[in-house]
C-alpha cells in the first residue's frame, strides 16, 4: 500500500489476469474455468461467503448432519464452493467492486485499506435481486420479497412468520412456496398469476423434457410438496394490497386476465400476516452498464440484458457478462455460461488456442441449447403480464428510499418531464441509497404510460460509481489538480 | 413547412435561457424557448448549485486576476439579490438557502490571497471579512484545526440546481411563452427583410431577435451566423453522498483546493470544486474519472475530518464553459444586429443576473448595441467584434 502525504490511501494495486465479480454459480464456474486453463484468477464476491443467492450456505454456528436432506442447490453450491477453495483462484469474499476504469477495479472492503485490481480481462457474474413490485401496503412490516424469506430460511432455518400468503409467478416462486411449506412454514396459499397451464404449454414442457429433467423433476415434486402441506394453488390470481397498521395483518387478492390486468369483483381477503411476493428476478446490471456494455430489453429475462456474442463477451472489449446478470435464466444456464466465458477468458488472456477453446465449449454449449428449450418452454407458459405495473395506487410510495409515492412521479410526468431521469430530477425518485434498483423500473413504466412508449424504448436511470455506497475514507487519495481540458462539442 | 413566427428564439433551456424567457415573456415580449434534448441536462442541471456570492478562488495563481475581476463585484452583489427574491417572484420553491460561506486556508500562502481578495471585495462594497480559524470553527464547528483563516460572506448560500432552471421555464410557460423542447437548432439564417430564420430538428421559427444561451454549445450557435465567441467548453464531476443529520447550513470552499461542499435540505453533503471529469467522443457521455472522485473527497475530508465515514452514493460529471478570464459574456453581437449573446461562464451563480441585464436591454427603448458585461471597456474583454469574426 502506498500512503499519501499525511493520510488518505491511495489503492494498492493487485495485479491478475482475469478478475470475476460475483462468487454464485456463474462467477465460481467461470473462475474455476479460466483457472484450469493456467489463468491467474481473481474472484471478489460482497457477501462474507460464497454461493450467491441460489447456494447461499448456513450462517455460523449451523452444522449440517444430512446434506442430502437439505436438497440438490445446497449439495451443488457446496461441490463447486469447495471446488473454488481447493483451486488456485485467489478469492476476495467481503469485497464490493464499486467503480470500472478500464482495466482497473476499484474494491470497498469494510475496515480495510482500498484496492485496486488491475487486470487483462473482467467476467461479470453479478446475480439477480428479487423484482421489487410496488401494490399499495408493499412497504408494510411482514411483506418480504421471496429471495429474502428463502436467504431467512436457508442461512438462519427461520419462517418469515406464522401465516404466510406466497404471492408470484413461475418456476422460483412454486419452489419458495414449496420449499417454505416443507420447512415447517405456514403457507396458506400460493397465488400465481399466471392461468392454469393449458395442454399445449404442458406438451411444449415434454417437447424440452430431453435432457431437462433435473428441472422439471423439480417442478413435479415442489407440486407434490404443496399438495402434502395442503397448501391452495390459486392460478390468475395476484397480490392487489397489503393491510394494516403497523404490519400486515391481511392480505387481498384477487384475479386477473392473461395480461395480469385485475379483473372487477374478484377480491378476496386473506388472514395472513406475512406476503412473500415472488414475481422473478431482475438482473444486478449496474456494473455492466456503468461499462458502457450494450443491454437490450427482455421483460422475460428481468429487463435490461447484456448484449453478448456466443463466447459471453459483451459489446466492451475485456468485460464479459456470464448468469443471471446478465439476463436472468436461471442457475443452469448461470453455470454453463460461467463455463463458456472462463474458457473465452482463457483464450483471450493466451493460455487456449481457439481450436482446443471450441472444443472446451462443445458441451456447455449443447446444455445450453437444452436449458434454453425449457426456459422458453417456461417464458410462454409464465410471460410477465403487463398488469406488473398497474398494481400500485397514487399513494403508494414507489421509491423506498427517498419516500417518493406515485402521485409526486405522476405529477412530474404531467409537468413536462418525458423521461426516467426528468422524474428524477424533480421527485428525488432514484437518489436514495439503493440508486433506483427498487423503483428504477416502475418510474421506466410511469414515463412509458404517459409517453405512450414501449417500456423498452425508456432509457433506465443510469449507472455511475460507485454502483454501492462507499465511505469517503476508501475513496480520498491526493490528487495533483489538473488543468481541465477542453472539450470539442 | 410553414414556420412558427415569434419576436424571440431563446436557444438553450439551461438557467439562462429559461431566466431569459421568463424575465422576456414577463415582459411581454413573445418567446420562443428552443432546447435541443430535455430542460436543465447540462451544465445548470449537473452543477453542485453552490451560490458563490464572494469571488472565487482565483483561477490561475497570478494575483492579478483579482484586479481584472475587480469590475464583477458588483455583479456578484446582485447576484444575491436576485437569489433571494427568486422563489417570491416565481413563486416556487427551489431550495435557495443563503446562510453565508466560508472559503478557507489552511497555510500562510493561501491566507495572503485571502487578503488580497477581501480587500477587492471590500473595495467594492462586498459584505466579506477576514476570519482566522477559531472564528471559522465556530461558525461552522466541524472544520478541522487544519483551517488557519477563512473569507466569510454572509451571502453565500445555495440552490437546488435539479429545480431552478425547470421552474423559470414553467414561469416562462405561464407568461405564454412557448418552450420546445427536443428542437436542436441546426441552422440561423439572416433574413433580408431583418431577423432570423432558426432551422430545428422539428420545424423552423422565424425571429425578429435570437437570444443564445447554448452554454457550452454558444460557440457552435454563434458559429451559425459567422460570430467567434472565445468560450471553452470542459467536464466537472461532483459527489452525493447518503442523507446525514442536519448540521451544515453554510457553503464550504477552499482557496488553496479545488472544493465545494454543502449539505443539502435532503441531508446529503454534495461534494464538488472543479475536477475534471471525461467523456466519450462518439456518444457526448460524460463521466466520473477516479482520480477526481479521489482528489476530491481528499479535499472534503481534509477540512471536515468526520466525513470520512460518510458513504458516497453516485459521482457525476456534467458539461462547464468558460471563457479566458471567466467573465461573462452579455450583449448583442456587434454586425449581427438582433443576435445577442447570453453566456455567464459561472453559470449558476451570475445567471439570474445575466438574464435580467440582456432581459433589461432587449426590452429598453434605447439603443444599447454591444455591450460586455460589466460595461466597461477598460477592462472588458474581446468581445465578438467584426474583426474577430471575420478572421
Amino acid at each position: 500500500m502506498v500512503a499519501s502525504d499525511g493520510g488518505g490511501t491511495t489503492p494498492a494495486v493487485r495485479e491478475c489476469e482475469l478478475l470475476v465479480i460475483g462468487g454464485g454459480p456463474a462467477g465460481m464456474a467461470s473462475a474455476l474455468t479460466a483457472a484450469r486453463h493456467g489463468v491467474a484468477v481473481t474472484l471478489v464476491d460482497e457477501r462474507p461467503t460464497l454461493g450467491g443467492q441460489i447456494y447461499k450456505q448456513f450462517g455460523d454456528g449451523f452444522v449440517v448432519a444430512d446434506a442430502r436432506a437439505l436438497g440438490r442447490h445446497y449439495e451443488e453450491g457446496s461441490r463447486l464452493i469447495s471446488a473454488v477453495q481447493r483451486s488456485r483462484v485467489h478469492v476476495l469474499t467481503g469485497a464490493t467492486v464499486w467503480g470500472i476504469w478500464g482495466n482497473d477495479a476499484y474494491v470497498h472492503r469494510d475496515d480495510a485499506p482500498p484496492e485496486c485490481i488491475r487486470t487483462r480481462c473482467i467476467i461479470i457474474a453479478a446475480g439477480a435481486y428479487d423484482r421489487p413490485v410496488p401494490f399499495p401496503g408493499w412497504t408494510l412490516p411482514g411483506v418480504i420479497t421471496a429471495g429474502g424469506a428463502q436467504a431467512l430460511a436457508k442461512v438462519q432455518r427461520v419462517a418469515p412468520g406464522r401465516r404466510i400468503l406466497m404471492a408470484g409467478s413461475g418456476p422460483l416462486a412454486l419452489s419458495f412456496a414449496a420449499e417454505l411449506a416443507h420447512a415447517g412454514a405456514n403457507v396458506v396459499m400460493l397465488a400465481e398469476a399466471a392461468p392454469r397451464p393449458s395442454v399445449a404449454s404442458l406438451l411444449r414442457m415434454a417437447r424440452a423434457y430431453p435432457g431437462n429433467a433435473t428441472p422439471l423433476g423439480d417442478g413435479v415434486r415442489y407440486f407434490s410438496m404443496l399438495r402434502t402441506h395442503h397448501v391452495t394453488v390459486r392460478w390468475s390470481t395476484m397480490i392487489r394490497r397489503a393491510e394494516g397498521t403497523t404490519g400486515v395483518e391481511r392480505a387481498v387478492i384477487g384475479r386477473v386476465d392473461a395480461d395480469w390486468r385485475p379483473i372487477t369483483g374478484t377480491e378476496q381477503v386473506l388472514d395472513v400476516d406475512t406476503v412473500c411476493v415472488g414475481y422473478g428476478l431482475f438482473p444486478s446490471n449496474e456494473l455492466a452498464r456503468l461499462c458502457g456494455c450494450a443491454h437490450s430489453y427482455d421483460e422475460e429475462r428481468g429487463g435490461l440484458t447484456a448484449v453478448r456474442d456466443e463466447w459471453m463477451r459483451s459489446s466492451v472489449p475485456g468485460i464479459l457478462v456470464a448468469g443471471d446478470g446478465a439476463g436472468v435464466s436461471g442457475s443452469a444456464v448461470a453455470i454453463e455460461e460461467g463455463r463458456l466465458a472462463g474458457i473465452a477468458a482463457a483464450m483471450d488472456t493466451g493460455h487456449l488456442a481457439t481450436g482446443d477453446a471450441d472444443v472446451a465449449a462443445s458441451r456447455p454449449r449443447t446444455s445450453l441449447r437444452r436449458t434454453a428449450r425449457l426456459r422458453r418452454a417456461l417464458s410462454r407458459m409464465y410471460p410477465v403480464g403487463a398488469g406488473i405495473y398497474d398494481l400500485a395506487a397514487g399513494t403508494t410510495i414507489i421509491c423506498r428510499c427517498e419516500e417518493v409515492s406515485l402521485d409526486e412521479i405522476s405529477g412530474a410526468l404531467k409537468s413536462g418531464v418525458t423521461d426516467t431521469q426528468g422524474v428524477k430530477s424533480r421527485t428525488r425518485a432514484g437518489m436514495g441509497l439503493c440508486q433506483g434498483r427498487m423503483c428504477g423500473r416502475q418510474v421506466a413504466a410511469e414515463v412509458s404510460r404517459v409517453t405512450a412508449r414501449s417500456i423498452a424504448d425508456v432509457p433506465a436511470f443510469s449507472s455511475r460509481p460507485p454502483v454501492k455506497p462507499v465511505p469517503i475514507a476508501t475513496l480520498a487519495a491526493e490528487r495533483p489538480e489538473r488543468e481541465r481540458p477542453t472539450v470539442a462539442v | 413547412m410553414v414556420a412558427e413566427d415569434t419576436d424571440v428564439v431563446v436557444i438553450g433551456g439551461g438557467l439562462l435561457g429559461c431566466a431569459a424567457s421568463s424575465y422576456l415573456a414577463r415582459s411581454g415580449v413573445e418567446v420562443v424557448l428552443l432546447e435541443r434534448s430535455e430542460l436543465n441536462r447540462e451544465a445548470s442541471g449537473t452543477n453542485a448549485g453552490s451560490l458563490h456570492i464572494q469571488l472565487l478562488r482565483p483561477p490561475r495563481p497570478e494575483m492579478e486576476w483579482l484586479d481584472s475581476y475587480r469590475p464583477m463585484v458588483q455583479m456578484h452583489i446582485n447576484a444575491a439579490r436576485a437569489w433571494r427574491g427568486l422563489e417570491d417572484d416565481i413563486h416556487a420553491s427551489v431550495g435557495v438557502r443563503m446562510r453565508g460561506g466560508l472559503l478557507l486556508a489552511e497555510t500562510e500562502e493561501q491566507v495572503r490571497v485571502l487578503e488580497k481578495k477581501v480587500a477587492v471585495e471590500q473595495d467594492s462594497g462586498m459584505d466579506t471579512h477576514l476570519v482566522d480559524g477559531d472564528e471559522a470553527r465556530v461558525l461552522c464547528p466541524l472544520l478541522s484545526d487544519a483551517v488557519i483563516a477563512a473569507d466569510y460572506c454572509p451571502d453565500d448560500g445555495i440552490a437546488n440546481s435539479l429545480l431552478v432552471a425547470p421552474a423559470l421555464a414553467q414561469s416562462a410557460a405561464d407568461n405564454g411563452a412557448r418552450v420546445r423542447v427536443q428542437h436542436e437548432v441546426q441552422a440561423i439564417q439572416t433574413l433580408d427583410a431583418g431577423g432570423f430564420l432558426v432551422s430545428t430538428s422539428k420545424g423552423s421559427v422565424r425571429a425578429k431577435r435570437v437570444v443564445n444561451a447554448a452554454g457550452g454549445w454558444a460557440g457552435k450557435v454563434a458559429q451559425m451566423v459567422g460570430v467567434q465567441l472565445p468560450i471553452s467548453p470542459d467536464v466537472l464531476q461532483m459527489s452525493v453522498t447518503e442523507a446525514q443529520p442536519s448540521e451544515l447550513d453554510l457553503l464550504i470552499q477552499h482557496i488553496g483546493r479545488r472544493l465545494t461542499l454543502k449539505q443539502a435540505a435532503s441531508g446529503t453533503y454534495i461534494i464538488g470544486g472543479g475536477w475534471g471529469g471525461g467523456i466519450e467522443a462518439a456518444s457526448g457521455l460524460k463521466f466520473p474519472e477516479f482520480d477526481s472522485i479521489a482528489g476530491n473527497m481528499w479535499a472534503a475530508v481534509t477540512v471536515i475530518p468526520r466525513l470520512a465515514r460518510v458513504r458516497v452514493t453516485r459521482s457525476w460529471a456534467g458539461m462547464g464553459a468558460n471563457t479566458p478570464d471567466w467573465r461573462p459574456i452579455v450583449g448583442e453581437c456587434d454586425g449581427v444586429p438582433g443576435f445577442f449573446t447570453l453566456f455567464a461562464g459561472l453559470g449558476f451563480t451570475l445567471g439570474l443576473v445575466c438574464a435580467q441585464q440582456l432581459v433589461d436591454r432587449m426590452t429598453s427603448p434605447r439603443d444599447m448595441r454591444t455591450t460586455m458585461v460589466p460595461k466597461d471597456d477598460a477592462v472588458a474583454p474581446a468581445g465578438p467584434t467584426r474583426e474577430e469574426r471575420s478572421r
